[in-house]
């Protein structure tokens, strides 16, 4: 499998995903949409790291296994974000009543 | 078509058909067209969650671009991260996603969207970042570089625990500590006061 159609596939998943945070006003589908774009960075990684084992494979062979680890690394940090963040948005939701980031401007309530 | 692993997909695209392992192990249906399947179920799955007026079905769009790239993985023989990304996010944090859903009691008219333009630019934004990127990289030298499908061992789980428990131990127990100050942040939080 050519190494474009990945890169291709994880942009447009990306742009979907910033269109999406652009977009939308409910907090938590912005959430959403950021696991979005880190998945496609994800996927983008694990397409390199086979590109790169596939490259130098007879010199070094576990080239790219870095990647792989990057990828479960971010993987932890995402799981401990979605975690902090779906706090805040409940905080938030029991002070406003809403999820809507509009009425979130001011910083203040 | 060597070694697979333990993995029962077998399908690979670059195979010639002489090669093509028995139809008892081949995969029933999308035999023929696997990766342009996963492409196609990750976009549409993709847009939906930006698209759906209700977030539960948005949730649920949101699995299936899971499973999808999950699949993706699996066709690129990283069979340990295939694993856990459906365990960690299709299992985990989408059904944490759908736990604060229930939780909030939301109904869909909740959300307010007066202004017709800001959805305009949004789309736009990001349809523009897509055009510039895929116009800086359409004529990238990149045309016989391959991902390697099927192959490779580096994707299971044994190479990785070994390189993760040798090369990158010290990150290991640095996310362990990450883990804790992000549960007692959740619980300081969300403490009712």
């Amino acid at each position: 499998m050519p190494i474009n159609y990945y890169i291709f596939l994880s942009l447009a998943l990306f742009c979907i995903g910033v269109a999406g945070v652009l977009t939308r006003r409910n907090a938590i589908i912005i959430f959403m949409c950021i696991e979005l774009m880190l998945n496609a960075v994800n996927l983008l990684l694990v397409a390199f790291s086979k590109m790169h084992q596939h490259a130098l494979a007879v010199s070094n062979p576990s080239a790219g296994i870095d990647g792989q680890l990057f990828v479960f690394f971010i993987m932890v940090v995402a799981a401990a974000e979605v975690s902090v963040g779906l706090a805040i948005i409940v905080m938030m939701y029991r002070n406003t009543h809403s999820i809507d980031v509009n009425f979130l401007n001011r910083l203040k309530h | 078509m060597t070694d697979k692993g333990w993995c029962p997909i077998v399908y690979d695209p670059l195979v010639t058909p002489t090669a093509v392992p028995p139809a008892a192990a081949r995969p029933t249906t999308t035999a023929t067209a696997g990766p342009a399947n996963g492409r196609v179920d990750a976009l549409l799955s993709a847009i939906l969650v930006v698209t759906s007026k209700n977030p539960v079905h948005s949730v649920l769009w949101l699995i299936g671009v899971f499973v999808a790239i999950s699949g993706h993985y699996i066709l690129l023989n990283a069979q340990f991260l295939a694993i856990v990304n459906l365990i960690v996010y299709a299992g985990a944090i989408m059904v944490l996603f759908l736990f604060v859903f229930m939780l909030m009691n939301l109904n869909s008219d909740m959300e307010p969207q007066k202004n017709k333009w800001l959805k305009i630019a949004g789309v736009v934004a990001g349809g523009s970042l897509l055009l510039v990127l895929v116009a800086a990289l359409k004529n990238a030298d990149m045309k016989n570089q391959l991902a390697e499908m099927n192959k490779g061992d580096i994707g299971l789980i044994h190479n990785l625990g070994l390189a993760l428990f040798q090369d990158y131990v010290v990150p290991f127990e640095i996310s362990s500590v990450l883990f804790l100050s992000a549960m007692v942040g959740v619980v300081v939080i969300g403490k009712k006061d």
